[in-house]
């Protein structure tokens, strides 16, 4: 049987720990707005380390906010499948979705989000939270959907 | 259950807004217009949802797309072992990948990262937090993400 192929993390010998704090900094640039050179870390550590969920995470978040749909639907859907548990790409996703006007798998995602954090601590969750109170909104102010009312009425 | 009202009160007030999320609005109304299977479904999902909600989340809603575990603290690996990662360790990094850059042809296995387009990759990745870990402040106040903010770059 062939062995599990080495990522170039493996070859260079970066241990997790260094891996998470290439990460952080990416982050770090992400919240201070430098989109660019956060961009390059969280691309650069999906290549180091192809079956990194948190580095498709971050990278598809990143694209996320910069619209580039596609690509980031690509790295959100490789982390959900790496890491299910993870809370940030269904937001991401849910957002996504939101831009493509299929509202029912962004309610699909926001849902699983919201699911994954009951006690209303995560920020993405909560983000997504927002989302779906959004989408109710809308419904609500609907017109022609006026009978979704009644006919939720019996599983509120 | 939150009171609804009180929800739709801060939906109204700039609660979209304030995550970014203020343009959703005219994608929503067209997707739903466009929904032509499980309309009900999703709208009984949604209020299901919503009815819920217990109301603690409006201010602490992260105003950008999360990016998942590297914006956690709990993978806040530096305060375990704070020589992990430095200048010397980002050059030595960097002499690595420049070995594999020049074995490139023993590493033509199909793996993403195992292409010179990958490697250049990578090797940007280096050079940037390489800079990074170059700026005295982050270097000696690397421990959290609250400190990182602090730094002007």
């Amino acid at each position: 049987m062939a062995g599990k192929t080495q990522t170039v993390r493996e070859k260079l010998n970066i241990s997790p720990q260094e891996f998470a704090e290439m990460g952080r900094v990416g982050a770090m640039y992400y919240q201070q707005g430098n989109f660019e050179k956060a961009r390059t870390i969280f691309e650069g550590l999906v290549e180091l380390d192809p079956e990194s969920a948190n580095a498709h995470s971050a990278l598809g978040g990143l694209l996320t906010l910069q619209q580039d749909d596609e690509k980031a639907v690509e790295h959100l859907t490789r982390a959900v499948q790496l890491n299910p548990s993870q809370i940030a790409p269904y937001v991401n996703l849910g957002e996504i979705y939101i831009r493509r006007q299929d509202i029912e798998a962004a309610v699909a995602n926001l849902k699983k989000a919201i699911e994954l954090d009951p006690q209303e601590r995560d920020a993405g969750a909560n983000r997504a939270r927002a989302m779906v109170l959004g989408i109710y909104q809308v419904i609500k102010s609907d017109e022609n959907l006026e009978n979704i009312d009644l006919a939720t009425e019996k599983i509120n | 259950m939150f009171g609804i009202g009180k929800l739709l009160g801060n939906v109204a007030g700039g609660l979209l807004d304030k995550i970014g999320l203020g343009g959703i609005a005219p994608f929503v109304k067209m997707g739903l217009n466009a929904l032509t299977g499980n309309w009900l479904g999703v709208a009984q999902d949604v209020f299901s949802l919503v009815s819920n909600f217990k109301g603690n989340f409006q201010n602490n809603a992260s105003q950008l797309p999360p990016l998942g575990g590297f914006e956690n603290p709990v993978n806040n690996f530096a305060a375990e072992n704070r020589n992990s990662l430095n200048q010397n360790r980002l050059s030595d990094l960097l002499r690595g990948l420049s070995d594999l850059f020049r074995g490139f042809g023993n590493l033509s296995d199909g793996r993403r990262g195992n292409d010179l387009g990958g490697l250049s990759r990578i090797f940007n990745a280096f050079r940037t937090l390489s800079d990074a870990f170059g700026n005295n402040q982050l270097y000696t106040n690397r421990l959290s993400i609250s400190q990182y903010t602090n730094i002007q770059v």
